[in-house]
């Protein structure tokens, strides 16, 4: 009985493309009551059929890779998936022509299914070209079970809208333990990164922080290549808001300094060090 | 008001701090003693001296990684030249620091170019 399966695809050097050759819809026929982890890579046109012909009724886990060529109806193997627990999905190329209605369909997805899905992975930075995306996070608070959140896009896109909505919208419970938010754009880091640029007028950062807070039992945190939106102050309050962290990702950010990570002041007044569980620590 | 430090943080495992330029080694400094870092992961486009390095690894003995990278060249407009051999790891000092420390499986350390490296502004 297979459980796991990952598609396979060889170059084809006439194309220069890899070319789907395995039988990937027998397979899915011959275990698909045992399936339960499927990765599709990009270039397998055929297999994204496949997998939305066949039910998997035990599928816990896919990983896609989806190109833009692909015609995949990808809301009907949401439908007809819903023991759904890891998506991953990443969206290649510049252009989504063939996948019109993709985000809506994750959306809808994610909403329904918001009592099995743990770990959401989206990478979908090409996405800003689609014009019917919505800045609309919403269907995230209803994920009570979420484990692991992680968002790529493409730094100041702006498709994406702020981080600070994305973040408000996420739930705060004892269960998400990974948050990775890379490139994401926060405080108006992207505008006050274009004005620069153009020779502009600084734009000044919206200072605001509330969007941090309330992840109490965040574990692993990655705030890669978000700018200027990681300072000493955001610095600050990820140290007093998220005091489980075992894994801290940052870079990209010229506005952190050594104050930040030490916690002295621009005084210079040495730290008095407090435990924030409650401990002695020396 | 700056008060809170990584090193509050004593379950930390794992930290990446990559072409942030104003964290140098100092302020790295502070997280040397955290007991749980196994990985750390730092990129810069700062000198990063070799005793450093030796004060990671022998701050904790169970680390597993450590990876300097030097990106880039560093900026040039220092008062005096450094000295390369306090930053630059021969073959011979790398393999000897690697016998030294057992627990480190790896030691990822980009070489600045010689003729770049010169110091930045104080």
């Amino acid at each position: 009985m297979l459980s796991k399966y990952d598609v396979q695809c060889t170059e084809n050097p006439l194309l220069g493309v890899p070319s789907f050759t395995s039988s990937f819809f027998d397979i899915l026929r011959s275990h698909h009551e045992s399936l339960v982890e499927v990765s599709i890579p990009a270039y397998a046109w055929k297999a994204y059929d496949d997998i939305c012909t066949v039910t998997l009724p035990q599928l816990k886990s896919l990983t896609a890779v989806l190109n833009a060529d692909v015609t995949v109806n990808f809301e009907t193997f949401l439908v007809n998936h819903p023991t759904l627990e890891e998506f991953e999905i990443c969206v290649i190329n510049d252009s989504i022509h063939g996948m019109r209605g993709f985000w809506e369909a994750i959306k809808r997805r994610c909403t329904a299914s918001s009592a099995y899905l743990k770990k959401v992975h989206l990478n979908i930075s090409v996405l800003l070209t689609c014009t019917d995306a919505k800045d609309d996070w919403s269907f995230l608070a209803g994920m009570k079970n979420l484990e692991d959140f992680q968002l790529q896009s493409y730094f100041g896109s702006g498709w994406l809208g702020s981080g600070e909505r994305l973040l408000a919208c996420l739930p705060r419970n004892q269960k998400l333990q990974r948050l990775s938010l890379d490139r994401m754009d926060f405080a108006g880091s992207f505008w006050r990164y274009c004005s620069e640029k153009k020779g502009r007028r600084r734009v000044p950062l919206d200072t605001k922080l509330e969007y941090l807070r309330g992840f109490h039992n965040l574990k692993r945190l990655s705030f890669r290549q978000c700018r200027d939106a990681v300072d000493n102050e955001v610095m600050q309050l990820i140290f007093r808001e998220m005091t489980d962290l075992e894994e801290l990702k940052v870079s990209d950010c010229p506005r952190l300094t050594d104050a930040g990570i030490s916690g002295t002041g621009p005084e210079k007044n040495r730290v008095s060090f407090k435990s924030l569980k409650g401990q002695p620590w020396s | 008001m700056l008060e809170l430090s990584l090193t509050l943080f004593p379950d930390l495992k794992e930290l990446i701090i990559r072409a942030c330029p104003l964290v140098t080694q100092e302020g790295l400094r502070s997280v040397l003693a955290l007991p749980f870092l196994q990985h750390l992961d730092y990129c810069t486009s700062r000198p990063v001296s070799k005793s450093f390095v030796r004060e990671i690894a022998a701050q904790n003995p169970s680390r597993e990684t450590i990876s300097v990278q030097i990106e880039g060249d560093v900026d040039n407009r220092g008062p005096k030249p450094l000295d390369i051999n306090h930053f630059a790891w021969t073959p011979e000092e790398k393999r000897d620091f690697l016998r030294k420390h057992p627990r480190i499986k790896e030691l990822n350390i980009e070489q600045p170019r010689k003729h770049s490296f010169i110091p930045f502004a104080s």
